[in-house]
């Protein structure tokens, strides 16, 4: 019984515990003051290693080796005031200096956003040619959740019964406008939307089956439908990105120490932040390996979604093909389920 | 200046601040809402250490301001949130304002026994700790399956655990 308790309270502290194991942890604790001394003993170690361990030195596996190599699409004022004033102490020497520091100023500045841009688009193209051919299927989590501070109470949005909760639903995506969202998945409740291209549907877990010609009308349960950073279609949602975000590239890159068994890993790192002024989430982390352009998870942070204002994680589970049938709502519901067409 | 009332009320919160961040750390698990939590908490203590009672202890005092804001913050996130629940949430507050300064002191070996784990353990260990990888980042990146990297968690848990226990114990016997 205790190894069992240690063995939940662990998962739980690394968040791999599931809700089967979550209820028998609480049934435990609640019925022992040894098993919450147990808890508080684990904990107090868990806490202890958060503090100790970034100064205990060893060689990270990634997030050390993360730096920035190219940052916003302008160049930091910082930067350039740093070379500014590195280039003028040198130039009290002589005139000739000077000029010559001045000339490799102007040369910088002018070239700097050029490469940044050049860099950008050639990044973005090989994220959008690594993603955009093959099905992708993503595990969704919730982070973080919170109501807008602005609610307009009538807006349509507002009047629509609660939207089932995103934690842990799947999303298959596949090319520029097929997808399906299956929430709270594998269970009773299990709410299915999707597109096959040509008609928007959705299977809720009772009721008729709704289907629409028109391919934004069941979209809205999909995150980022609201400010056209649309998850089903890469291409559109990445010029999107790079219309309204500051885009920063941060290069991840570590060779393994000697541990065999140990893999090199290539990753990098796409951090946009949102303009002044524009609509959307207020930043979206998408890392993918640098090699290849294939995106292993996507972060957008404060979301509107519908009344609320989210954070999710999609990371990608798997690209393996599809039943051709997949993207058709039949496929995720009995044959004797009623079809409503609401196309309007 | 900073006045005699704030002063004590900063010495006592830097005696108590490692329980109460183990126990809202271990409560809401997500680093950056905890961050945000042990602000809030912090300033709360400060704010209203003029309503302290010195005759209770100042643990069981933080540690009832620390629920509150758990509380607070349990209500605004997901349903479907792993949490527990708030007869929990007090209990295990006690058992945490029950920690016996032995208990913290014993942990100062923890670098010690840190330094005694293998190549991988340390690199695991870091990842979790340092850089604040979950099991499923550190599994993708080792190739290995997220159970496989949580189970090695467990066992680095349960070595420093031990060889802290067992510096404690050698230190008690000089």
């Amino acid at each position: 019984m205790q190894n069992d308790v240690e063995q939940l309270v662990h998962l739980y502290l690394d968040h791999e515990i599931d809700e089967a194991q979550f209820q028998q942890l609480q049934n435990l604790l609640h019925n022992s003051e040894s098993h919450r001394t147990t808890f508080r003993q684990i904990a107090l170690l868990h806490e202890q290693l958060y503090h100790t361990a970034p100064i205990y030195n060893t060689t990270p596996i990634i997030a050390e080796s993360v730096k920035p190599t190219l940052i916003s699409n302008n160049p930091t004022p910082t930067s350039v005031a740093n070379q500014r004033q590195t280039q003028s102490s040198r130039s009290r020497s002589s005139y000739l200096l000077l000029a010559l520091a001045a000339s490799i100023l102007i040369l910088l500045l002018l070239a700097i956003p050029s490469r940044n841009n050049s860099f950008a688009g050639s990044e973005f193209q090989k994220i959008l040619n690594a993603n955009s051919s093959s099905n992708q299927h993503y595990k969704i989590q919730l982070e973080q959740t919170g109501s807008l501070k602005k609610q307009k109470t009538k807006q349509a949005e507002n009047l629509r019964p609660p939207k089932p909760s995103l934690d842990a639903a799947e999303l298959f995506v596949q090319g520029t406008d097929k997808f399906v969202l299956i929430r709270n998945p594998n269970t009773p409740l299990a709410f299915v939307t999707g597109s096959n291209g040509k008609l928007s549907w959705a299977v809720a877990p009772q009721g008729p089956v709704r289907r629409s010609r028109d391919l934004n009308h069941f979209n809205r349960d999909l995150p980022g439908h609201e400010h056209a950073i649309p998850l089903v279609n890469l291409k559109q949602g990445l010029q999107q990105i790079q219309q309204a975000y500051n885009i920063q590239f941060l290069d991840a890159e570590q060779s393994y120490p000697t541990a065999s068994d140990l893999q090199r890993s290539e990753e990098a790192l796409l951090v946009a932040t949102k303009k002044r002024g524009q609509r959307g989430p207020k930043r979206i982390e998408i890392h993918y390996e640098t090699t290849t352009g294939q995106i292993r998870h996507m972060r957008f942070v404060e979301m509107p979604y519908g009344p609320e204002q989210i954070t999710i994680r999609l990371t990608l589970l798997d690209q393996t093909s599809l039943p051709d049938d997949f993207f058709e709502h039949p496929f995720h519901h009995s044959s004797d389920r009623t079809v409503l067409d609401e196309t309007p | 200046m900073v006045d005699e009332s704030a002063r004590q009320a900063m010495r006592q919160w830097t005696l108590v601040q490692p329980v109460v961040s183990s126990y809202v750390g271990a409560m809401v698990r997500d680093r950056s809402a905890r961050d945000d939590l042990m602000q809030e908490i912090a300033i709360a203590v400060l704010e209203s250490f003029s309503r302290y009672d010195p005759q209770s202890p100042f643990t069981a005092w933080t540690m009832g301001i620390a629920r509150n804001h758990i509380k607070n913050y349990f209500r605004s996130i997901s349903r479907n949130a792993i949490i527990f629940d708030d007869e929990l949430l007090v209990s295990l507050a006690d058992s945490f304002a029950a920690t016996e300064s032995q208990e913290l002191q014993q942990l100062e070996h923890l670098q010690h026994c840190l330094s005694q784990l293998d190549g991988r353990a340390k690199e695991i260990c870091h990842a979790r700790y340092a850089e604040n990888k979950s099991p499923k980042q550190i599994a993708h990146i080792l190739d290995s399956t997220p159970n496989r990297i949580s189970k090695t968690l467990q066992r680095i848990r349960e070595r420093l655990r031990d060889c802290i226990l067992l510096q404690a114990q050698v230190e008690g016997e000089k």
